[in-house]
């Protein structure tokens, strides 16, 4: 990990004023029309809030993919292979970055949620849940960054696209995982982000299987590690 | 670039090969250029240069011999900092400043130079707050030379470094690369501007179908490569006559039209003249580098 280029790529990103407002900004707005729509004081806010929160994540995390994409195609990747800079530090620097950006969707979603509730807010929950959440989108940045190592350049957007939605329905982020059809709900607690909103939904007083749900995360981690590792130790023959 | 440890030579390949798929780029070249050595790469379009080059900066493998620099792999010699590079296709970041650029990369080396003195030495002092997006082609290009010039080389490759500069600019470029060399450091670049090779190199290293077929003085180089096309009208000689006045190299007779290929202008001018009184329509041009290769190729492989 090197300083410079990590701050570099957070200002970087910070500079793309589109994708910003879409990473961060659409989770939020959707969380405040739902809000609006069923929003009470029962904790459907708060399960809404934590839904839109895992949804900013994953669109963070997983649309990292589509930056080191374009920069492998524009040939930057390349250039950045003529120091002494190893492609599995820029794959770790991405994936950090896409973290970075996650935490700051998912924040903006948490603080709109805040303001929904008002005085009722239970802070240190909140802030259990926002921790919870972004740990659980460690996988979906090791996956942002794979997607950017594979494919052309012009795929990489709907390929992530697919991911995230993908990503969103296993997770029971649009819809609530239990009101899918049969079945489904046993697929999806092989996949990491049933565990993140399971996991962050968890300090507002839902029951999680936490043993399951950190085994399942931490496989899927280690196994995307591995892959990112191979992948990009491979690049630097 | 003075407490290294100082090897015979600045880049030794030996055997070197790689294909693409059925296409073989690099045919078993041996190179060995000594430190302070100035070198152009020189050849057409797909003669084995931009391969060359990368397989000497470790970007990619050969299929067999080896490349060593100041006698180590090349990845060694790039993470140590002896080695700066400018390639045709290293893209910059699009939403990042020149400044940005050239700090992150003097942040991953281990000796850099300041960026302040890198930015002036490449002469783009004044460009440091701009997005790459705004830079014209020559000041990519600059922006590229930079970059090489951070971690202070020894050994300098530019692969086609002048390609997008305008004839000022290009100028402004080789007067930076002359200061540069000016303290020993060994240059490779890769050009196919016979001009530029002669103007700049003392050593000119000519790349055709990835085989070296000369390697020389500029000069040496130059009498290969100065190729003239003699172009006539001759109604009174016969083809026979011709291919025996002139050989059948580069020779082609198409009725009374005769076009000749050849090192000698001069001479095969006074002779033509000479044995066809009625020659008219008589021109002479000079080859470009392509022509020029031809003749060389076609001439080695008899």
């Amino acid at each position: 990990m090197n300083t410079t280029f990590t701050m570099l790529e957070i200002r970087r990103l910070l500079r793309d004023r589109a994708a910003l407002i879409l990473t961060a900004g659409l989770p939020t707005g959707l969380f405040l029309l739902y809000d609006a729509m069923w929003g009470d004081d029962t904790g459907a806010t708060t399960s809404l809030m934590v839904m839109m929160g895992v949804f900013a994540g994953l669109a963070a995390t997983i649309s990292a993919g589509g930056r080191v994409s374009l920069e492998r195609h524009a040939g930057w990747t390349r250039q950045l292979r003529l120091s002494p800079l190893r492609p599995l530090s820029y794959a770790l620097t991405k994936s950090v970055v896409a973290l970075a950006l996650g935490m700051l969707a998912g924040t903006l979603v948490f603080a709109a949620g805040l303001a929904a509730q008002g005085g009722v807010a239970d802070l240190p929950a909140m802030a259990e849940s926002l921790l919870l959440l972004w740990l659980g989108s460690v996988p979906f940045a090791l996956i942002g960054v794979l997607l950017g190592q594979v494919g052309s350049a012009n795929s990489a957007q709907p390929r992530g696209m697919v991911v995230l939605l993908g990503s969103a329905f296993l997770g029971g982020v649009f819809v609530p995982i239990d009101q899918l059809p049969g079945g489904m709900e046993a697929v999806a607690q092989w996949y990491p982000s049933y565990w993140v909103n399971a996991l962050a939904q968890a300090p507002f007083g839902e029951s999680v299987d936490v043993v399951r749900a950190v085994l399942t995360l931490a496989a899927w981690t280690l196994v995307l590690a591995a892959l990112v590792r191979w992948r990009y130790g491979r690049a630097e023959r | 670039m003075t407490e290294r440890p100082t090897a015979p030579h600045a880049v030794r390949l030996a055997g070197l090969r790689k294909s693409y798929g059925e296409t073989v780029a690099v045919d078993g070249v041996d190179l060995e250029i000594a430190p302070g050595e100035i070198v152009a790469l020189l050849g057409p379009n797909g003669a084995g240069k931009s391969t060359t080059v990368e397989l000497i900066l470790g970007l990619s493998r050969p299929d067999a011999g080896t490349v060593t620099v100041f006698g180590r792999p090349p990845r060694a010699a790039v993470d140590a900092g002896m080695v700066g590079a400018m390639l045709q296709d290293g893209a910059m970041l699009e939403d990042a400043t020149v400044g940005e650029l050239v700090a992150l990369f003097a942040s991953v080396h281990r000796h850099p130079l300041a960026v302040d003195e890198v930015l002036e030495r490449a002469g783009i002092a004044d460009l440091a707050g701009r997005r790459a997006t705004e830079l014209s082609g020559g000041q990519t290009q600059r922006v590229r030379f930079a970059l090489a010039l951070v971690p202070d080389p020894d050994l300098v490759i530019l692969d086609e470094p002048t390609v997008a500069m305008d004839v000022a600019t290009r100028r402004e470029f080789w007067a930076a690369m002359r200061r540069f060399v000016a303290a020993g450091r060994t240059v490779l670049f890769a050009t196919h501007y016979l001009d530029e090779a002669d103007g700049f190199a003392d050593r000119i290293v000519l790349l055709r179908d990835g085989r070296v077929v000369a390697d020389g003085t500029p000069r040496h180089v130059k009498s290969i490569v100065a190729v003239r096309t003699v172009r006539a009208t001759v109604p009174d000689l016969s083809a026979d006559v011709l291919h025996e006045l002139f050989g059948t190299d580069g020779v082609s007779v198409d009725g009374a039209d005769v076009r000749i290929r050849t090192a000698d202008g001069d001479g095969v001018l006074r002779t033509l003249l000479a044995r066809s009184p009625q020659a008219h329509d008589i021109e002479v041009t000079g080859a470009g580098l392509e022509e020029a290769f031809l003749s060389i190729t076609e001439g080695s492989a008899r």
